[in-house]
């Protein structure tokens, strides 16, 4: 199992909750491995020099890390939003991906960097924060305290998950948490490229209103992906 | 520069990891730094700061130390159900403790924001170890869960902070809420929080002078502890931080902080920044602050005086 992170703040909010999946997972006897992206976390590198080129590469890199480690053959991803849709991307290009379970993953670039400027707009009024002068239109240069670089502006316009051609798994489980996954009809499209799909709606609203650290994935949530492994992997 | 990842604590489930010079460097005539995160942010701290401080520290010789305490981030949970209060100064001492036997340093600088100013503070006061704290957005952390003194003081807040709205909304603002937005209910809230203020100040001034003196003594005793054993504060507050204001104008004033001891505590203001240092100028001002602040620390170790008024 290799779990992939979100970026910027839902890293933040997320990042105990990667923990007591790992632990779940590693109970059930998976070896698992979470890291963070460059750039990120405890990673080497500056947080404007993350992109999504290096971040796909380091998708490879833990992958092959867990496979050598662990001497596995084969590999399932975990991602919670954008760390889904990295999973996605990388599935989709190396075909080397067993499962992948998906927790609100990130389908539209562009509508995703959208949110992102409205989380920033709230947050300068509620906090009656002066940022520098902005034109009107242009996306922020940094979004709760992270910077948004243009790359990253134009790697993130470039997502578009419906846009995918190869099978990224054979199988995937899609957990929803009231952030809207039907925009674009992604399930069906993963369906029509021959995936074997498992939902599962919790209705928790998961990333609303949460600070850094809140956010704790139901036990509910955790034994349905437990038991879903062990469909495959008794 | 080396990182390293450890586990430690008296049962071993504390997840830190240690920054600090490679071994040609390694010096132990400096302090170590511990680094104190707020809330459930983990070891990596607000927007990933305590990474940037902790390399940035390490580049000047020091050796740093952030963790999670438990519970929170990757360390694992308690089971001896001590409140959060004790257990974060314990184990803050526990990282002390490990740096002691495995770095061989044996004095230490905290740096905390928030709820971490909070915890580097209270453990200032119980462990002579410390030489210095650095407490960002600290006034209103400094004395734990204290629920009657944070009541108490939000309601003295208010006021303050419905006068700052006016006084920092722009004409614009104002339009846009009225006519544009609509926004009677923003409108209704900031005119209540004011009616609200005015009358919790009458009710401070008439009846909760002697509450409020409790803890002005407390912390007036609490400097002076700190001010006898040589150790530095330094307070950085946020100029948006209206209820962390009015706790500072409370707590920290002539009365509490004798004049001469103004150099061991001295206080700066990041302008421009709310409580949360959420925009990327204000981290940047806030780092170059404290490794600025660290330096004169480093400075201090190595003064002949500072030699002397430690073996005293």
């Amino acid at each position: 199992m290799v779990l992939c992170y979100p970026m910027g703040y839902e890293y933040m909010q997320s990042h105990r909750s990667y923990r007591r999946i790992a632990d779940r997972l590693a109970g059930e006897g998976y070896p698992v491995l979470r890291f963070d992206f460059y750039g990120c976390g405890d990673s080497d590198g500056d947080m404007d020099q993350g992109h999504i080129s290096q971040w796909r590469k380091d998708i490879e890199t833990a992958v092959d890390q867990i496979k050598k480690k662990s001497e596995v053959s084969r590999v399932c991803l975990v991602g919670f939003r954008l760390g889904g849709t990295l999973s996605i991307m990388h599935g989709s290009s190396h075909g080397n991906i067993d499962r992948i379970i998906l927790l609100d993953p990130v389908i539209n670039g562009k509508n995703y960097l959208g949110e992102l400027a409205d989380i920033h707009e709230s947050l300068l009024s509620d906090s009656h924060l002066t940022p520098g002068p902005r034109p009107k239109n242009q996306l922020p240069s940094e979004v709760q305290g992270f910077p948004l670089t243009d790359v990253m502006i134009t790697d993130l316009m470039n997502i578009d998950l419906l846009g995918t051609v190869q099978k990224p798994a054979d199988n995937i489980l899609i957990i929803k948490s009231g952030a809207d996954l039907a925009k674009g009809n992604f399930v069906e499209h993963l369906e029509t490229m021959g995936v074997r799909l498992s939902h599962l709606f919790s209705d928790s609203g998961l990333w609303k209103d949460r600070q850094a650290g809140e956010i704790l994935v139901p036990v509910k949530v955790l034994e349905v992906m437990a038991s879903w492994m062990s469909e495959v992997y008794p | 520069m080396k990182e390293e990842a450890v586990l430690f604590g008296q049962t071993g489930s504390l997840v830190g990891i240690v920054t600090g010079p490679s071994e040609t460097e390694t010096t132990n005539r400096f302090p170590a730094v511990i680094l104190l995160s707020p809330g459930r942010v983990h070891h990596v701290g607000p927007y990933r700061l305590y990474v940037r401080l902790a390399r940035n520290l390490a580049a000047m010789g020091l050796t740093v130390f952030r963790f999670d305490l438990s519970g929170i981030g990757d360390s694992g949970i308690r089971t001896d159900h001590l409140p959060f209060d004790q257990s974060a100064v314990i184990e803050t001492q526990e990282a002390m403790s490990y740096l002691q036997a495995t770095r061989k340093v044996d004095r230490f600088i905290l740096i905390g924001i928030c709820s971490g100013a909070g915890i580097s503070y209270r453990t200032a006061l119980c462990d002579s170890r410390v030489m210095g704290a650095v407490l960002i957005s600290a006034s209103i952390n400094l004395y734990g869960n204290d629920d009657v003194l944070s009541n108490y003081i939000e309601r003295c807040g208010k006021i303050r902070y419905g006068w700052r709205l006016l006084r920092s909304s722009r004409i614009e603002d104002w339009v846009r809420l009225v006519v544009e937005r609509l926004d009677f209910k923003k409108i209704i809230q900031i005119c209540m929080t004011m009616v609200i203020g005015v009358w919790y100040q009458m009710e401070r001034l008439l009846w909760n002078r002697k509450r409020e003196s409790a803890y002005i003594n407390k912390c007036e005793a609490d400097f002076r502890v700190l001010n006898e054993r040589g150790v530095h504060l330094f307070l950085i507050n946020s100029e948006n931080d209206f209820l962390g204001a009015e706790y500072h104008n409370m707590l920290i004033n002539k009365q509490t902080y004798p004049m001469e001891a103004e150099a061991e505590l001295q206080v700066e203001l990041v302008k421009g920044s709310d409580y949360n240092l959420s925009l990327n100028k204000n981290q940047e001002h806030l780092l170059k602050i404290i490794l600025n602040r660290i330096q004169g620390f480093i400075e201090l170790c190595q003064s002949p005086f500072h030699h002397q008024r430690n073996s005293e």
